[in-house]
Formats: C-alpha cells, structure tokens, sequence
C-alpha cells in the first residue's frame, strides 16, 4: 500500500515550488518535504522518531521560528491560568488580529507600538476584572518580610504564567519591579495592588506572550539539533492539543523530567486528547482546514438565495463541528470518515434550509442522498461560493490545496479574475469554457474546474439543487489521483475516490503535522512526514492515533538551530 | 525651557483601560518672528479613479478641475496634480510573480521597493501577507525629525486607519524596517486617549493620573528588560521580531514621557457616534482628520500617515450617497466591486471618488483653519493624497492618481498640472522629504533614484 503512496510523491520535485501557470507546463507545484531527500520511498531513512529522545548525530528535522500566543490561544490560556476571569473577549477587548496566510493555519503577526498598547489594555483589563479573585489579591503574608513574599508570589505565579520555573534574574526584575511600585512617592501602592500591577507586567512580558519556554537557559543540544526541554515540551503539548497553557498534571511531568522521550509524549498527548479541551482543538484544526474562517461573515445576494439567513452561518459552523466530533470521537475516526460519512447534523433552522427531518438528537441520515462527509456540507460549500452563484474555480483550488496539498499559481498578469455577467441561456459550466480553451488559462483550470464542477450539485449558499437556471447540471469529470486518471459523475464520487486516495490521506497528515508544529514541513522533517503517513496508514487512518504519533516525531521534539543562534552555555 | 500646561483631565470622563498618558509640555510661545516647523500627511486609498473625471485642464494658476476633483475648486491654487506617475517597483518588478493584484501593493506605497519575499517556514506558497520589504518614507521622516529635535517628538509617526482589516500586511502603510509593520490606530477613541488623554487641571499635575502614568512606565520598562534579557541567545530572524517588539515598547516609555506643544494646542471634541456603522463612515474619517490635525497642530507629530480603507475596500460602502443594492460581483455595492465594475456610464464610481475629494477638501479645510503666526497650518504642511491604483478594473499601477496640497511655506509651486512621463513615484516621494527639511537624492529602490522638481 504503501509504495503506492509513494510512486507518485517521487516525481514530485524539492520544496518550494511554485510551477509558473502557462506554456502547456503543468500546473501545480507543491510544498512541502521531497520524498527524494531521504532516498528511500519507505521512509526508513533517517530519523523520524528517537525512542530514548536522542536523535543523535546526522537526525534532521525544521527550524522553529519563535512564535507569539494567538487570539485563541491566548484567550485560553487567560482563562486556564485565572479561572474566575470574566472578560467578554468578542466585544470589550480588542486583541491583535491573526493573519490568515493562504495555504496554511492562521499566525500571530509582529508586535508594534499598537500591539504594546493591546497588550496593556488587555493585562490592565484582566486585572481589573479579576478584582478581589486575582492571584494577588489572595496572598496572604505571614511573615513581616513582605519583598519576602512578594518573592514566593512572583516565583509559583511566574511559573504558572511563563509555563517553567524562573531563572533568578528574572525573580529579582519583578521584585525590583513590585519595590519600586511600593516605594515610589508617586506611586505607593500597598502591597496587594502592587503584586496585582506586577501580574499585569508578567501578561505583557516575553515569558508570558511568547512561546518561549526555555527562559534564560542554554539550549540542550542533541548532534546537530536543538531537543526541546521538558517545559517546552509540555507547552507544545497542550498548545497543539489545546490551544492553551500545561495543567497541573503536564508541569508535574515536566517538573519530574517526564516529557523526554516519544513514549512519554504519546502517554501525555493521549491523556489530553480525552480531555474535552481537544474537542475544540480538533473543531479548530477542521474549521481552519476547511478554510471556513470566512463563514462567520459571509453574505449571500438576498435575491438569489433569500433562504440564506445571517443565522443559518453558526447553524452551518455548528453541523461541520458535530459531524467532525462525531467522527473524530467516534470507533472510526478516518479520513474516509470525515469525508463521506453518510450522515450529518443539524439545527431546526438548517433542517428546515436543506428539507430534512432529523431525529431527535439532530442525527439525518444521508444515505442514498447527494450529500456525504464534509465536503458538500453547508458551511464548505457556501464559503467556497459567491455571493449569486456558485465558484467552481474556488472549489476545485480547495480540493487541490487541501484535500491534495497543490499549490495553483496565481493568474498570469491581465487577467481579470471575475467572470462577464451571468449568460442565462447557458450554464455556468459552458459560460467558462474559456478557462479551457484558452492555452494560458488552461494548464491551471482544466484540472482546477473539473474538480469544482463536480459541486454544482451544490449551489452558492450551500443548498442542494437539481439543475443550473433550467439547464441540466453536468457534475462530471475526471482526476489524476495516485498516478491513475479516475472519472467521476457527480461529488459523491469525487468525495469517495479522495476518500480512498493514498495521496489525499497523505496530504492530511500533513495538514495535521502543519497545524502541530505552526510551520510548513520542510526537507529536513521528510523522515518524519514518510512516518506519519505509513503509520495512518498501518492504524487504518485513525487520526486519534495520528495526532498522538506526530508527538513522538523529531519535528515535534527537536528543531534546527537557528541562523545566529548562540547555542554555547 | 519648558513648562507643564494645564488642561482639562479627560482619566475620568474615557476611563478606557486604552488610556496612554502623554504629559504635554508647552513650549515658549514663538517669538516675533517664528520658524514654523514643516509637516507631512500622507493619505492613501485604494481601489483607483475615472481618469478623465479625475485630472484637471487648463494652465497654471488657471485649473479647470474634473468632475471627482470639483470639491476642492476653493483649494485649487494649493494643489499641485503631478499626472505620469508610475509605480514603478510594482509594473516593472512584480513580487507576485505575474499575478496583477495590485490591491496589495500598500506596502509598497511608502517603501518604494518591492514586497519582501515570503517566510519559508510559515509562507512557502507565495507572497503571503504581502510584508514591505524596508522602512516606508513617513517613518524615516519621522526618525530624522526626532534625531534633529531638541525635544524629541512622543510620535514620530502617528499612523491611523479608517476601516480596513486588521492583521499585519495588506493594509498597512508604515513600515520601521524590512517585514517590520507599524500597525494603524483604526479606533477614533482609542487614538484620541494615545494623543490627548492624559493632559491635567489645574497647575499642578493630577495626583492619580501621575501615579497611573509612572506605573505604565515601569511596567514597560520591566517589559523592555525582559525582552531583552530574553533575546541574548535568540537566532537572527527571531532576534529581529523582538527588536522590533522592544522598540514598540520604548516608543510607547517615550510617548508616556510627554513632549511639547505649541500654543494655542487644542485637543478636537469627538462626537458620541457610533462609528463602527456604516452609515457613520464620513464622521469617522471627519474625526480622524481633526485628531490628524489636532496633533500636528499639537506638537505631538510632525509626520501623519492615513489609510482610508486597505487597498481591497470590501468592506466600505456607502449608504449615505445612497448607492446601494446589489452589488455586480458581491451582493453589497462596495467600493471594490464599483471599482471592478464601473457600471453604466460610470456614476457610482464619479460619486464615490467625488466623495472622498470631499474629504480631502474637509482635511485641507481644517489645516488652513488652524493658526500659526501670520498664516495656517496649512502653509507648513505638505499632504500628498494618493489612490493606490490607477483603476480598480485593470489593477493597473501607472499613472496614478495623485495630488500634492503645498501650503505657502513649502517650496512647492502649486495650482498647475504638471505633465510626466512614467516617472518612478520614488522620486516624488523624495522630493517631498527634501520638501519638508528631510534631504535626499531619491528614496527607496535605487533603479529609481533621483527626485522630481517641483518648485
């Protein structure tokens, strides 16, 4: 099986690439780890996993640039770390928005002065909110030393707001900090409220905004990599597993230098992932790999599609999360589950929108329908829609990026991306024959519209329709898939035939690692890439058991020094 | 020598948790014969014009102004429309390896380099998130004013934003450094708390807003610190986005510290609106423009830098001309789908760009009602009003619709069309610094190096 996987990743060429569109050349390109760089298909070649957590010499694996807390992550994390707080994140605090790059998971941008400043607003806020429940409000000193405890204080909090212990030098700024608070004329706080503006300075510092759990230390080198400490790695446990900061049971792993081997992860990574935080952990991995960010905004042309409601975008957000959970939580949590799973759920305002009746826990049955999985749900096929009518070219680009990791060039230079005004007398399909017959347009859209055309079962908003303004629809077409050329009548067998491609379950275990490790695999993760794909594949693609694997592979344990990283203790 | 001013206390009518502090200083009022310091605003929309509603005719001094340009018909003799302007770093040099979308191209507005290329790790597929790739012209004006000030300048750049999306790249203008964002200020409140929130009754200093002042201040300076201890050991890449971090950081210490202002300093009043509606748009950008005003008249800024939109314009429409309705890509007609399609003899795209020449008008209005010794604000300050496309249908970066607003004291021989044939809007970029006491041969790429001529 699995060299079937593989004999078409060979002629794939080296990362990146990017295939320039036009002059008959092919279309796609792709990214991520060339199967070429360890010479052997199987992926036996170089190191993927080290099971006593020494890679050793001639181990490769990525760099991992430093990365700050997201929007999600660091509202989870405020939660975790002050379960009392109330703040309503979504209207009275304005966080840094993330950027959403194209082809991959959503990132945290730069810092600048405006970004310094919603970071004070938000650690001010905290505080302020938190009253008489903050951390500091609750210290209670024995002895006469006050600084004394105020040194106690900063050590445990810091340590649960900076995810490790603190060096010494790093105790004694925020002691400095909370003596000049005190004993500053203009300033004279008493000793709770200047513990409480010392907690507001530790959320605006490095320790607590960056992922950057290796403090002050040296880091510990492992032949030519870097291996992640123990408190590193209970954060890019729970950071992947859970958007947020270690509990209690990760530290004391961490604590007692139990993170440091794969095994010891995967124990970890399983524990978490029963934990109700994974679920949404794993909504947000579908949502963002879906591409359904936009969804929560989308508006749809009142005339064409009057049924469209603003509500009916949470019913379809709510159906891909349940039906996702269900799968994902479920005895088969396959690919090919999540893919044409023949049934789904929803609310009484999306039952009522696409004519179904469910059953009392919002269960339908799809058998025998048009619809299956994931991919002809509302939410995919109304963002992967505009606004008056369907866009094959956008749904064909989704199923290429994501579902098969290609990358489609951008258009050549002129181009105006939108298509003339609607011809009522022809389909959409014969309106862009264009795409096809032109030699420019066609190395990129003839595998790009067969691909959304398949959909045009599904109409702008996302509902089920039997012909095109009149016309029959014609949903065929076919796809190179593992090196074979397969055809295909409609969505439903476009659907399963991704569902039963090596190369499409491939892709998704990459888009997995991605989300994982918050970069693109590069050549030097290729061991771990070949791993994780035989190993779905031995598991008979159970992706609770993927998530638990990518733990225990070097790109998640180790990483490449960084150019002009000083790496001497 | 300076003195502290005594203004109203505005910590307990905004009580924002986003209030910054800056204790304004006033400066001795100027002499008998007073040196007005010279000013830049740089403003920037998107989404192109109607060129042949757009460029004047007739001959110098004697303008007829176009159908979009007619509002500003009281200002005309102050305009300078340098028509030929190309924008040459994005036609000739495309970071997007041919692909047209020029609705990007912000970050090459103010550089006049390319885009940076992208992060391999995080962007191997493209141009990503459309990063400049070197430090935009406001920031090094900026720079180069408070390295040659006695009193350095709380804000060097002050950087706003009228709608837009948030996020770094694509809508940004300002740019410290290579991938380096300055982000804009998008909130009228919160800017107006950054610029005017912390001035004091009485003579003596607000106890608590001293205290609340001091106390930010050690908080950064705590947070400069760690920041720096932390990126001893980082690599070069990561090293660089700390760098940038930490001097966010100290510009916000410096901002805290206060600086001076000038006589006759007066913070605007801001309407109760609600400007998150659309329907509100004009009073948003009418707030804006008076706290643009305010500050530099202030002496808390000589260099302004306003995005109108982020070049994509998909989310600014506008009720208020009463263009409504069913968009022709999109359901709503918002500028980016007016500017795709024009529509039948072009009218909503006439009426939008008049629009906002409108504003323009409003924001010269406000410079010149400003006093400073014999004449305005105005006659110290340069606004250059740049659309950075030359349609929005062909996407296309050549001739640009530009206009230069010169007040009497800046060396800028205005009231004229001046006819160019695709020169590298670099060289006006830099004939501007040069304009405002910033010498410089050219800016930006050095393919286009050089200046224009404009007095």
């Amino acid at each position: 099986m699995l060299s079937r996987t593989w004999s078409w990743l060979v002629r794939i060429p080296f990362w990146p690439l990017v295939v320039a569109a036009g002059g008959g050349a092919a279309c796609t390109g792709y990214i991520g780890a060339g199967a070429g760089s360890t010479g052997s298909p199987n992926g036996d070649a170089g190191v993927a996993v080290a099971p006593d957590g020494k890679a050793g010499v001639g181990a490769t694996a990525g760099p991992t640039p430093l990365r700050r807390l997201g929007r999600v992550e660091l509202i989870h994390t405020l939660r975790d770390l002050f379960p009392a707080l109330q703040l309503d994140f979504d209207s009275n605090i304005e966080l840094p928005a993330d950027n959403d790059i194209q082809l991959a998971f959503s990132l945290p941008g730069i810092v600048s002065d405006l970004e310094v400043k919603r970071f004070m607003d938000l650690a001010e806020a905290t505080l302020a909110s938190l009253g008489t429940n903050a951390p500091s409000s609750r210290v209670a000193c024995a002895g006469s030393d006050l600084t004394d405890c105020a040194r106690t204080f900063v050590s445990t909090f810091g340590k649960r707001a900076f995810r490790r212990p603190l060096d010494r030098v790093e105790v004694d700024d925020l002691v400095a900090l909370y003596t000049k608070l005190r004993t500053d004329p203009q300033m004279n706080y008493g000793f709770q409220e200047a513990l409480g503006i010392v907690v507001q300075a530790m959320l605006q510092s490095p320790g607590f905004l960056y992922r950057w759990e290796r403090g002050l230390a040296p880091p510990q080198l492992d032949g030519a990599l870097v291996k992640f400490d123990d408190y590193e790695m209970a954060s890019r446990l729970s950071y992947f597993l859970w958007n947020s900061m270690p509990d209690v049971t990760l530290m004391a792993a961490a604590d007692a230098g139990n993170l440091g081997t794969p095994d010891q992860m995967a124990e970890q990574a399983a524990r978490m992932l029963k934990d109700p935080r994974a679920d949404e952990t794993m909504a947000d991995f579908i949502t963002q790999w879906l591409e359904l960010g936009p969804l929560s905004g989308l508006i749809k042309d009142a005339a064409v599609y009057p049924a469209f409601k603003p509500e009916l975008r949470e019913s379809m957000r709510a159906e891909t999360v349940a039906f996702s959970r269900d799968v994902l939580r479920g005895g088969s949590p396959t690919f090919a589950g999540l893919l044409t799973a023949p049934y789904t759920f929803v609310d009484a305002r999306l039952a009522e929108y696409y004519g179904v009746i469910p059953d009392a826990t919002g269960r339908v049955d799809l058998s025998g329908t048009s619809r299956l999985g994931l991919l002809t749900q509302g939410a995919v096929m109304a963002v992967k829609g505009n606004s008056y009518r369907t866009s094959p070219v956008r749904r064909g680009k989704f199923i290429l990026n994501r579902m098969l990791c290609s990358v489609v060039p951008p258009p050549p230079p002129n181009v105006v991306p939108e298509l003339p005004p609607p011809d009522p007398t022809k389909t959409l399909r014969e309106q862009m024959a264009m795409h096809r017959s032109t030699p420019s347009c066609a190395s990129c859209h003839t595998t790009m519209d067969a691909l959304g055309f398949a959909f045009e079962h599904f109409d702008g908003a996302g509902n089920y329709r039997n012909d095109d303004g009149g016309h029959p629809i014609d949903a065929s077409g076919s796809v190179t898939l593992d090196g074979a050329t397969v055809t295909f009548r409609d969505a439903t067998e476009l659907v399963r035939l991704l569902a039963s491609s090596g190369e499409a379950r491939e892709c998704f275990t990459r888009q997995w690692l991605r989300y994982a490790i918050d970069r693109f695999e590069q050549p030097a993760d290729a061991p771990a890439v070949h791993y994780l794909a035989s190993s779905y594949e031995g598991s008979g693609s159970h992706t609770r058991d993927l998530i638990v694997q990518i733990t225990r592979t070097l790109p998640f344990s180790h990483r490449a020094p960084a150019d002009g990283e000083v790496l001497t203790p | 020598m300076m003195r502290r001013i005594s203004r109203r206390s505005l910590l307990a009518a905004t009580g924002a948790s986003g209030l910054l502090l800056p204790l304004l200083t006033e400066e001795l009022a100027f002499g008998a014969d007073p040196v007005f310091p010279k000013r830049i605003i740089f403003v920037v929309t998107g989404n192109g014009t109607i060129e042949n509603s757009f460029w004047p005719t007739g001959t110098d001094g004697n303008l007829t102004l176009g159908e979009i340009t007619s509002p500003l018909e009281a200002h005309k003799a102050k305009l300078l429309f340098p028509k030929g302007i190309d924008m040459r770093v994005w036609s000739e040099d495309n970071p997007f390896g041919g692909n047209g979308d020029a609705h990007h191209n912000f970050g090459a507005v103010l550089t006049a380099t390319k885009l940076a290329t992208g992060d391999p790790p995080h962007d191997p597929g493209g141009p990503g998130l459309a990063l400049a790739s070197s430090i935009s012209i406001d920031q090094h004006i900026g720079r180069t004013f408070n390295a040659t000030a006695q009193t350095p300048l709380p804000f060097p750049v002050l950087s706003a934003r009228a709608w837009g999306r948030d996020g770094t790249g694509y809508a940004t203008l300002s740019w410290t450094g290579n991938r380096a964002p300055f982000s804009a200020e998008s909130d009228p409140r919160r800017l107006f708390s950054s610029l005017f929130g912390g001035v004091m009754t009485g003579t003596t200093p607000d106890p608590a807003v001293v205290r609340l002042l001091k106390t930010r201040q050690s908080v950064l300076d705590y947070v400069g610190t760690s920041l720096e201890r932390q990126s001893m050991r980082l690599g070069t890449e990561d090293r660089r986005k700390i760098q940038i971090h930490l001097d966010a950081v100290r510009n916000i210490e410096r901002q805290l510290q206060g600086g001076a202002v000038t006589t006759g300093c007066k913070p605007p009043t801001l309407a109760a609106t609600d400007f998150k509606l659309m329907a509100n748009f004009p009073a948003l950008v009418d707030a804006e423009m008076d706290l643009i005003t305010a500050a530099l008249a202030c002496g808390l800024t000589r260099v302004a830098t306003y995005a109108i939109g982020d070049g994509e314009d998909y989310n600014i429409y506008f009720p208020w001309l009463g263009i409504g309705g069913k968009g022709i890509e999109f359901p709503t007609r918002h500028k980016h789908d007016i500017a795709h399609r024009p529509g039948v003899n072009n009218v909503d795209k006439i009426a939008t760009e008049k629009w906002f020449m409108t504003m323009f008008a409003r924001l010269l209005d406000k410079l010149s009602g400003v006093p400073e010794g014999s004449g305005t604000l105005l006659d110290n300050t340069v606004v250059l009003w740049l659309n950075s496309l030359n349609s929005g249908f062909g996407h296309s970066v050549l001739k640009m619709p530009i206009i230069v607003a010169a007040g009497a004291n800046m060396g800028i021989r205005t009231g004229r069309l001046m006819e160019l044939r695709n020169e590298a809007h670099n060289k006006l970029l830099a004939s501007l610094a040069n304009a405002v006491g910033v010498p410089m041969t050219g800016w930006g790429d050095p393919r286009f190096t050089g200046t224009l001529n404009l007095a």
